[in-house]
């Protein structure tokens, strides 16, 4: 094979990746702005109480948690997805 | 399908394990309930878990290399979580974190929320990459990564130093936690608790590798969480009625609040505090006027004990004011030094008990300043976490990338269970002690109080005085170590001492998995990075086992050795570890997957510069290091160093990438590799 097509293969986003990038992306987002505006408006969030929880505590002991959680598990079951919809027919993971 | 037959062998070993080990406590509690000595369970409980890991590591045993570095590959995502879950909670998380919660209230959630968060990076960004490349270690994986024009053994070698520094900081906490427990649940010396620790560490790793290492943490999870959770759900059966601590809580910290603010107004309370502020004052009298008060102060104790022993003085009282004269400092420098120390903590104890749920409490401007470090210690735990090696290791050893993904989701989950039980357990203990303890008459305390007071003598880990003389114990009164709260809390929940064995059995489970992937991500980077891929290529693989195996030896004996001396020093950096992990690793691994751009050049630059940062920022305000609090930039603790190192890390390694050529053919090959599904 000629390098030159090889390194521009190489070079170029496939549509795997690019679904995957962007969906990390998005996630990140989540991720961070769950984290950070539970803790920075913390002392607003503590007017409120969900269930016998102040809303900023509940956050910061188990609600930020269980979001992370779901983040992992929704990127696990889609990724299960993404990657089924481009393997290619014949190959294997080792 | 092989890979189900497998899972499914697996499954059924491990539920008749955990349904064996349940039996045994059954066994235990009727032995107890006829009468055997409590000393006698501690050392069952002790015995009897070393001996089932270690008897999971001969049977583990192997010189296989694949099978030695990553477990053969064939680890389902499954029991791979619950490895993992093992092999991330260390002794700090099961035996310190709930007493911290319970000191620190809202504050302390930090680490709830960083030590969970983390692992959404850990999935996200690097743990399938890892999994792809399919390497042996992490310094592996960067060296793959960031292949270029120089050497490739710069990159592998920046990093093995990082996984050092961090490992072995780590480790020796983990190895001095286990010394604690076992010493003080079956009475033998501090050092000969580590050395017993280590033969069950070394049994393990040594023969059998990450396949025994594996296995063994799978086991060690079971009977940790098991741990954690009996005392706990009996606390919140007791309080809430509802056996399911997470959910119940809610009512307690209704509950809790109530009492608090009884407490706040309390006359008897506010009494207590005005007699501390009173205490504080003296003692910024007596500094002002050293050394004639330290002199002056001597002969009033020495005279007070001689007219307690004249007069007809209750035993307990001499004894207290004999205890007093022995701690009474040695000349005015002491004097000085001591009484500043007791003069800050009486100051401190003058303050009404904060609020559990309130965030970040104090004037607007130290609430702003709480705030910061809340969230920038959070970002650093999250980013340590997300760079330490002996965690991400553990995601090379399942069959695919798929797995790999799907055990961090497990991971997380059985990580989950454990901490989001923590803060419901710090709050449910919280309003045991502010309800029960507080109040009753001292002739009537609690027998737990003085069993936990009797083990230090000089450092009581609980102590209750009566500050006030009224009889009666004010919360004020009371000062509780926060490696206790874990520790005692069967024995406040007024449950039997088979639980109490459990507890420590189950802080010995989170210690021994800890150091056993620490120590074997250390020996591993030595023995594979070091040895085979920069001194000696040649090596066959029976030749790299062995001189991994050595090394694993030489390192858990060094570990050892430091963490008997019990080096303060070491141990208050265990937290700064994170950061240090966080600044070196954490830029180079998350930019490697996401970032073609990022070549060698940058990622050389970028580890450094993070890890020169962090580390300056901690010489210039850790203690430990002979930083002062005058050397912090925008009031953020030491133990966020991370918080300036990632930021000038990743920074570093984008100018640098962008100023150089792009990564060349390999690094390009390899990042299209990984980047495959």
């Amino acid at each position: 094979m000629n390098s030159e097509v090889k390194t521009e293969e190489h070079n170029a986003e496939t549509p795997y990746w690019r679904q995957t990038s962007r969906m990390t992306l998005h996630l990140l987002l989540v991720w961070f702005v769950v984290t950070f505006l539970s803790i920075y408006f913390a002392r607003d969030l503590a007017a409120y109480t969900l269930f016998g929880w102040p809303v900023s505590f509940f956050m910061a002991a188990q609600g930020s948690t269980l979001i992370y959680f779901g983040i992992v598990a929704f990127y696990a079951w889609r990724m299960r997805q993404v990657d089924k919809a481009h393997r290619p027919e014949s190959s294997h993971e080792q | 399908m092989s890979n189900n037959s497998f899972f499914r062998r697996l499954a059924r070993y491990y539920s008749m394990y955990t349904i064996g080990f349940i039996v045994f406590l059954f066994v235990i509690a009727i032995l107890e309930h006829e009468g055997f000595p409590r000393v006698w369970i501690g050392y069952i409980f002790m015995f009897s878990t070393i001996v089932v890991y270690a008897v999971i590591g001969i049977l583990s045993r192997t010189s296989n290399m694949e099978e030695y570095y990553v477990a053969g590959r064939r680890v389902p995502a499954f029991f791979n979580g619950m490895a993992t879950a093992a092999d991330w909670i260390s002794a700090a998380s099961f035996i310190s974190l709930a007493g911290g919660l319970y000191l620190w209230g809202f504050d302390g959630l930090a680490y709830i929320m960083g030590w969970t968060g983390g692992f959404v990076l850990v999935a996200l960004l690097i743990a399938p990459y890892i999994r792809k490349l399919g390497q042996y270690t992490i310094p592996d994986y960067l060296t793959a990564r960031y292949a270029g024009p120089w050497s490739d053994n710069i990159v592998r070698i920046i990093t093995v130093v990082a996984t050092i520094i961090v490992s072995f900081t780590y480790v020796v906490a983990q190895i001095y936690g286990v010394g604690l427990i076992t010493s003080r649940f079956t009475g033998v010396d501090f050092s000969v608790g580590i050395f017993l620790g280590l033969a069950s560490i070394l049994v393990c790793s040594f023969l059998g590798g990450m396949r025994a290492v594996t296995w063994t943490q799978v086991a060690q999870y079971i009977i940790l969480i098991i741990a954690f959770m009996i005392p706990v759900i009996w606390l919140s059966v007791k309080h809430t009625n509802i056996p399911i601590p997470p959910i119940a809580y809610g009512s307690a910290i209704e509950k809790l609040s109530e009492r608090e603010q009884v407490l706040i107004d309390d006359e008897k309370e506010k009494e207590v505090r005005s007699i501390y502020r009173q205490r504080a004052q003296d003692l910024e009298e007596r500094l002002a006027t050293l050394p004639d008060s330290w002199e002056i102060g001597r002969a009033e104790i020495q005279h007070n004990l001689d007219a307690l022993k004249a007069g007809n003085a209750e035993m307990q009282e001499i004894r207290q004011t004999s205890r007093q004269l022995a701690a009474y400092p040695k000349d005015a420098d002491d004097a000085q030094r001591q009484w500043t120390i007791d003069r800050a903590r009486n100051l401190e104890l003058t303050k009404p008990p904060t609020r559990h749920t309130e965030p970040f409490p104090g004037t607007p401007e130290q609430s702003d300043i709480k705030r910061n470090n809340f969230l920038a210690l959070v970002f650093c735990l999250m980013m340590g976490t997300a760079a330490l090696p002996h965690l991400l290791v553990r995601f090379q050893t399942t069959p695919t990338v798929r797995e790999a993904r799907s055990s961090v989701f497990w991971t997380l989950f059985f990580i989950m269970a454990l901490y989001i039980t923590i803060p419901a357990l710090a709050v449910l203990v919280k309003y045991d002690i502010y309800s029960s303890l507080v109040g009753t008459d001292f002739t009537a305390l609690p027998e737990w109080v003085s069993y936990w007071a009797s083990i230090d003598k000089l450092h009581p880990l609980v102590s209750i005085n009566d500050v006030n003389r009224d009889g009666i114990v004010q919360l004020a009164e009371i000062s509780i170590d926060v490696d206790m709260i874990v520790l005692a809390t069967p024995e406040i929940a007024g449950l039997p001492y088979v639980i109490s064995g459990l507890i420590a059995a189950g802080g010995l489970a989170a210690a021994l998995s800890t150091a056993d992937g620490l120590l074997l991500t250390i020996s591993n980077a030595l023995s594979h990075d070091v040895y085979y891929k920069t001194i000696n290529t040649e090596a066959t693989t029976q030749k790299r086992v062995t001189v991994s195996k050595l090394l694993l030896l030489m390192v858990a004996l060094v570990a050892a050795y430091v963490a008997s001396l019990k080096p303060g020093d070491i141990l208050s950096l265990v937290g700064a570890a994170f950061s240090i992990a966080a600044s070196a690793l954490f830029p180079a691994l998350a930019l490697g997957a996401v970032w073609k751009r990022a070549n060698q050049q940058g990622a050389i630059a970028g580890m450094l510069v993070g890890f020169l940062v962090c580390a300056y920022y901690m010489l210039l305000t850790h203690p430990a290091l002979g930083g002062t609090v005058g050397g912090q930039w925008f009031h953020i603790a030491p133990i966020s160093a991370g918080i300036f190192g990632v930021p000038a890390g990743l920074l570093t390694i984008v100018v640098v990438s962008l100023l150089t050529p792009s990564p060349d053919r390999r690094a390009a090959e390899m990042l299209a590799h990984i980047r495959k599904p």
